[in-house]
């Protein structure tokens, strides 16, 4: 295993100019296995050397589009994006989807918050999370709390394994536990994408199952400012979890959104975003007011950008790797 | 322990719109209930916040209450005439106005200006027409689009809508420079990956040339294995010496792509002055969603016409915050209402059977003008 200092990274010299001056420039970083975790670093016009950047992690299988939205609102305030897709994940990066680990998916993410230091220029990182993978980055502060200045997420996951029975309508977790599963690279299921069983027992064996554990690990990263917004109708995320949780952490705000369910749609990202956009002002960019909401035009302008871009995303590799 | 702050974030429209996977799940009766609401509060937006919309709304003798009491048939329509000859713009706006126009086949292009919300809202029926259409989001898939892309669409609303399907799944886009690349698609077909599904989407004429031309040069092109699908979209519009009958091109196409059955044929219609995509499922049958209330129209009085009466049809779009969404189209059609379809959806369907002429037009348009003056 590579140490962290050791990560190997390639940023696209050819920057793709976007929506409002936007630039995108895709990288590829070779993880602390040698895996390659590809992504996109996105500036918004005139930003400075030590701009403040901002790793937007999608949820556990989805890719980076789904943070699209996310990073037109975090670019219009003048942060600068890390997006990614984690490996043995869904999307562009190294790695079948059926050897997922959330271990694995947070040892990608203090990777890239890593990398991502080194892009801010001295400036500050937070991180911008969602569901399952909110989860993850909790651990990331609480084992570095210098990693990250804030973590703002959506939807985050803190009691994984109601939440993972929630959605199998089973508890595979204490299948495994109970000994009823043995074979860990056996397959089963998670939302509908094939997995193994390895990514259920390493969730036990890891110490990410319980809501303890998540509460501890908050009480953990003490000088991160953590604000977290949750669907009111969340089917899979209770309420009482949520804010069970977040009230261990010493800097801590919960939102509930009225009506909201797990997953943020232009109605509910507005208010979301919104909201989790001035507090990474506040935070990252004292003194600076919320610009306007980015136009539908910038989101049509960013996804045609992404599209241009994939092949070439796909075709980089880090010195190390060429 | 924490404080938690509450924050109202979604209403009941856009909970259907967005949060609903299937929003024919919801069942009928309530579905009724919902679009009442919806057109309640559409109406009084528009009356509240456009001033032309509001003394023509006056001049018909339909208050907010009338709306409330006797539900969306009460409130009046603009003929679709009118968006061709003003700006019609409802506020407050949210963002900057995006212009929209038609193709002008019926003489002069109308033009429909959206907002932020109305475009995102638009977005967001298409999302939810995937189901009907057998598409999933996650699924692979690749749009081969028979029209330009986002950028050489510019104001032209139908080309506009077939280069935003690329914001669902990955789109690529055949007509060039005002030209259609039947050729350059017919050797990217033969080329296509294995496992994603592919998906052509265009208007009738240019489907039925890539159809003809895949025929004659190569005899087919076997699309059924990835569950191929072919989407029309539109009418056949200047094209209506080349229209050939639906069957006939079902047919046609089901031949020529090896495609695993007729339901992988659909149709999507929708119009500038809409903002919600109708579509057909499997049965072939356009399903209309449940915040859209669509009626058939006399030509004569405006009257609300019996289940399956052929009239001019008319539609209530709850969607619409920019411009007032109560249009009465060009187009002759029927609609049956509360339908139980073989498909497993209880809707009401829309069948449209043709576009008046320009002749007809300007006779309903002179009637129009004495009963509706905007």
């Amino acid at each position: 295993m590579k140490s962290v200092s050791m990560l190997s990274a390639y940023l696209d010299p050819d920057r793709m100019p976007g929506p409002g001056g936007v630039m995108t420039q895709p990288f590829v970083l070779s993880n602390r296995y040698g895996a390659l975790i590809r992504g996109l670093l996105q500036r918004p016009a005139g930003a400075d050397a030590d701009c403040p950047v901002i790793v937007a992690a999608a949820g556990l299988g989805v890719t980076m589009r789904r943070t699209m939205l996310f990073a037109t609102f975090l670019l219009a305030n003048g942060f600068t994006v890390v997006r990614y897709d984690p490996t043995h994940a869904a999307g562009l990066s190294d790695g079948d989807f059926r050897d997922v680990t959330l271990t694995r998916v947070q040892d990608d993410l203090v990777d890239v918050l890593s990398w991502a230091k080194t892009q801010a220029g001295g400036g500050q990182v937070a991180t911008l999370a969602a569901s399952l993978t909110g989860r993850a980055a909790i651990r990331a502060a609480a084992q570095d709390p210098g990693l990250m200045t804030m973590m703002g997420s959506v939807a985050c996951v803190t009691n994984v394994r109601a939440t993972v029975t929630a959605v199998n309508s089973a508890d595979r977790i204490g299948q495994w536990l109970s000994g009823q599963v043995t074979d860990r690279l056996a397959t089963t299921e998670l939302f509908d994408d094939e997995i193994r069983w390895n990514a259920y027992a390493t969730l036990a064996e890891d110490g990410w199952d319980t809501l303890a554990s998540t509460e501890r690990e908050l009480r953990c990263a003490a000088g991160v400012r953590f604000v977290n917004l949750h669907g009111e109708n969340d089917p899979w995320v209770r309420t009482e979890d949520v804010r069970a949780a977040f009230a261990q952490a010493a800097d801590a705000r919960l939102i509930v959104l009225g009506s909201a369910v797990h997953e943020l749609n232009f109605a509910t990202a507005r208010v979301a975003l919104g909201i989790l956009t001035h507090e990474f002002i506040s935070r990252m960019r004292p003194g600076c007011e919320p610009g306007p909401e980015p136009e539908f035009g910038h989101f049509v302008g960013l996804n045609k950008v992404e599209r241009k871009l994939q092949g070439r995303l796909l075709s980089l590799a880090t010195p190390s790797n060429r | 322990m924490l404080d938690v702050e509450f924050i109202a974030a979604i209403d009941e429209l856009e909970d259907l719109l967005y949060q609903q996977e299937e929003p024919f799940s919801v069942p009928y009766e309530r579905a009724v209930r919902l679009r009442h609401e919806f057109a309640v509060q559409a109406f009084e937006w528009q009356v509240n916040g456009n001033h032309d919309y509001r003394r023509f709304a006056e001049a018909a003798g339909v208050s907010v209450e009338r709306v409330r009491q006797e539900g969306p048939d009460a409130i009046p329509l603009l003929p679709s005439s009118v968006f061709k000859r003003r700006d019609l713009v409802t506020g407050p706006l949210d963002g900057q106005l995006r212009r929209c126009t038609s193709s002008g086949t019926q003489g002069g292009r109308s033009v429909v200006n959206r907002d932020r919300r109305t475009l995102e809202r638009f977005l967001g029926s298409v999302s939810s027409t995937l189901e009907i259409l057998d598409l999933d989001a996650d699924r692979p898939t690749r749009f081969y689009v028979l029209g330009p892309d986002t950028v050489e669409a510019a104001d032209l609303w139908f080309s506009y809508v077939l280069s935003i399907v690329d914001l669902i799944h990955p789109a690529e886009f055949y007509v060039r420079d005002g030209r259609f690349r039947a050729d350059e698609l017919i050797e990217r077909l033969l080329e296509r990956e294995e496992g994603v599904q592919p998906v052509l989407i265009g208007p009738p004429v240019l489907v039925l040339e890539l159809a003809a031309r895949v025929k004659e040069q190569h005899g087919g092109i076997d699309l059924g294995p990835d569950r191929g699908l072919v989407i029309t979209a539109g009418g056949w519009k200047r094209s209506t010496g080349k229209a050939v009958p639906r069957e006939e091109l079902i047919e046609l196409l089901v031949g020529v792509f090896e495609l695993d059955g007729r339901s992988r044929i659909r149709d999507c219609f929708n119009m500038v002055e809409l903002n919600t995509v109708v579509s057909s499922c499997a049965e072939h049958r356009m399903h209309v969603p449940p915040w859209l209330r669509v009626t058939a129209r006399d030509p004569g009085d405006l009257r609300v016409l019996g289940e399956g009466e052929s009239g001019m049809l008319g539609y209530v779009d709850p969607l619409a915050t920019s411009y007032p969404g109560f249009v009465l189209s060009d187009d002759l059609g029927t609609v049956s209402y509360g339908v139980d379809c073989a498909c497993g959806r209880r809707s009401d369907i829309l069948r449209i059977e043709r576009r008046l002429s320009r002749v007809e037009s300007r006779g309903c348009a002179l009637k129009l003008d004495q009963v509706a003056r905007p």
